[in-house]
């Protein structure tokens, strides 16, 4: 039964995907209701499977029977389930603010592809189908680009087919240099070899050929020029998908990857200090150029898109800290992050239906029309910048602790983290601002209301997590111990997946 | 000069068109093209690093025992899965391209212009 569990937790978005070409013969609402009742079924099952995970560890799942490192296994631990939870909970958010615009079938398809592949992306413990699943999520987005505006979509997939085309073939060809090397490419096997050491020049290549595939994946500079086109040619629904549920998933992956693998890996001994350092300056580069183009931007889905990269890359230097504190901090930015945006990205798309202009200073007054919302945009908005009160202050908290203690790197960080902490304020709070200022009467009459309800529920939702966890943060602290202790405690995980580690032949497949 | 040089130098030149393609085409199916060819010079890298000089297909038959060197099957079974997976890119960059060619009435990534741009932010998008 908890194996049937594990199984549909993961599936069910698969299963959903491919019987909505039929559902659609029958009934054309099937799609939407179908794809309610799989991400509160995911819920649900992610939740009964969480809490003994918390009290007692985690679980793997091997598929077809075949255990690590012969099969592909699915690890069932705190991480992946709080983050599988997530994905599915912003799905269903994204569903309901959904539930009266008209999206084709296949549409639904791709997005519940999307969805299939970031929740396998956080279980998985294998490379090779981290890289399959990684290039499906790829086409679901690439395929959802014009969802909105088939102009400036085509151009920003065309972007993003030819970029994800480059890091990918990267990453497959750090796979297989990985594999001639070690013989094997499942994680865990990979982090209990004790008696391998990679050349450190190899190591290097095959290292940064898997994290710039991984930047790629969080929007990072320099592999984030489809973002503009992207954000304002996709529906806002899919941006906040991109920016919460592809978030989420990236962030397990790295932090996987860059935890297990490469901070404590025998594997790459001696060549994390330079990986770490490429980490750090990948998302200095990302805070700085991510909030420098924000606050020029006028357009307000592209504003919340490159905002989205300098929050990924607060997440980046987290991890590029190492160590338990780091970790903590990261995950306490990507679940902020992940709360926060999507409620960003829901409003901004709101206001710019009602508006007939994607242009933040066409919504003059907005805000007096519509309090509720444009009140929920600039709490989320607080929560970015971190003030406190908000979830979003005790990621940036904790981060800041951990850059202090981080050398030269982290001292620059720290910097880069306070500018752009100014930065956000300056252009969300102006586009807050320009939301209640007094306005003509004929704007006024031109904001009309359509579908606020189905709007306002997801976004009210996210803001009342914002605010409770911000003022509340003991009540989920302990789990988030308990899910970065997951991340960083590479023994432990060594032991759920690879329970023969010890009976394993030693050393070189080739 | 052995069959594995030949395979490396190969699938090195492959990636290296790819590449130079990608980065100085301005033709939206030629950039296509030239990520199909990377990805060939990647695959045939896989090939190649599971290649044993003199080995056997990795099949035991009642000619072939198991004690008979083969080469590696895991690289083939990674570009079979590879190849699946570039079809299903090309499929999709192709639809694009079509997308792109309709809205923009030309094949060319420079034709995006910033008059455009600004007309494009007044569209309402959601």
């Amino acid at each position: 039964m908890k194996g049937l569990n594990a199984t549909l937790f993961l599936i069910l978005p698969l299963i959903t995907a491919f019987l909505l070409p039929l559902g659609a013969l029958v009934h054309k609402r099937f799609g939407k209701m179908l794809n309610l009742a799989t991400y509160g079924i995911g819920i649900g099952l992610g939740i009964t499977m969480l809490i003994p995970t918390l009290l007692t560890g985690g679980a793997v799942l091997n598929m077809g029977g075949w255990p690590a490192p012969y099969g592909i296994s699915l690890y069932l631990g705190p991480l992946a389930l709080c983050s599988g939870i997530v994905i599915y909970l912003i799905a269903l958010l994204i569903e309901i603010n959904d539930i009266n615009k008209s999206r084709t079938t296949y549409y639904h398809l791709l997005f519940n592809l999307f969805v299939f592949a970031s929740i396998a992306m956080v279980m998985t413990t294998d490379i090779f189908n981290l890289f399959v699943m990684m290039e499906i999520g790829s086409i679901a987005v690439a395929g959802m680009a014009s969802s909105a505006n088939m102009r400036m979509g085509s151009r920003g997939g065309f972007k993003y087919i030819v970029m994800s085309g480059l890091v990918s073939m990267l990453m497959l060809a750090a796979i297989g240099l990985l594999y001639s090397a070690t013989g094997t490419l499942n994680i865990a096997h990979l982090a209990s070899r004790t008696a391998d050491v990679l050349n450190p020049s190899f190591a290097l290549i095959v290292g940064l050929g898997i994290l710039f595939a991984l930047f790629f994946e969080m929007e990072q500079f320099p592999f984030n020029s489809w973002i503009p086109e992207i954000y304002e040619g996709s529906s806002s629904s899919f941006t906040a998908a991109l920016a919460g549920i592809g978030g989420i998933a990236g962030t397990a992956v790295l932090g996987r990857i860059v935890f297990t693998l490469l901070q404590d890996g025998y594997l790459f001994y001696g060549t994390f200090a330079k990986l770490s350092a490429v980490i750090f300056t990948v998302a200095i580069a990302s805070i700085v150029i991510g909030e420098i183009a924000a606050l020029n931007e006028k357009n307000l889905k592209r504003t919340l898109g490159y905002s989205s990269v300098a929050q990924f890359g607060l997440i980046l230097a987290a991890f590029a800290c190492g160590g338990s504190n780091g970790a903590l901090a990261g995950i306490y930015l990507a679940l902020s992050h992940t709360v926060a945006k999507p409620a960003l990205l829901f409003i901004a798309g709101y206001f710019t239906r009602v508006s007939g202009s994607g242009d933040w200073r066409d919504m003059k007054g907005i805000g007096r029309k519509f309090p509720l919302l444009a009140g929920a945009f600039i709490a989320a908005s607080l929560s970015i910048m971190g003030v406190p009160l908000f979830f979003g202050f005790w990621g940036k908290f904790e981060l800041l602790q951990v850059l202090l203690k981080s050398g030269v790197f982290g001292a620059v960080a720290f910097g880069a983290v306070l500018f752009g902490s100014i930065f956000e304020g300056i252009y969300l709070l102006r586009i807050g601002h320009s939301f209640f200022v007094q306005t003509s009467k004929e704007n006024m009459t031109r904001y009309q209301p359509k579908g606020t309800l189905l709007t306002a529920v997801p976004v009210l939702i996210l803001v009342a997590l914002i605010v409770f966890l911000g003022v509340y943060p003991q009540s989920i602290v302990r789990s988030f111990e308990r899910i970065a202790a997951d991340l960083v405690d590479k023994a432990q995980y060594v032991k759920f997946v690879l329970p023969t580690a010890a009976l394993l032949p030693p050393g070189g497949g080739l | 000069m052995n069959v594995l040089t030949v395979f490396l130098i190969t699938a090195g030149a492959l990636m290296a068109i790819g590449v130079f393609g990608i980065l100085t085409r301005s033709n939206i199916i030629k950039i296509l093209l030239s990520i199909n060819i990377l990805q060939t010079g990647v695959n045939l890298l896989l090939i190649a690093l599971g290649y044993r000089d003199g080995g056997a297909a990795p099949i035991i038959t009642s000619q072939v025992s198991s004690a008979v060197a083969m080469v590696d099957p895991l690289p083939q079974a990674l570009v079979l899965t590879s190849i699946v997976i570039a079809f299903g890119t090309t499929a999709v960059g192709l639809v694009i391209c079509l997308n792109y060619y309709m809205t923009h009435k030309s094949l060319d990534v420079h034709t995006f212009g910033n008059e455009e741009r600004e007309h494009q932010q007044k569209e309402v998008v959601d």
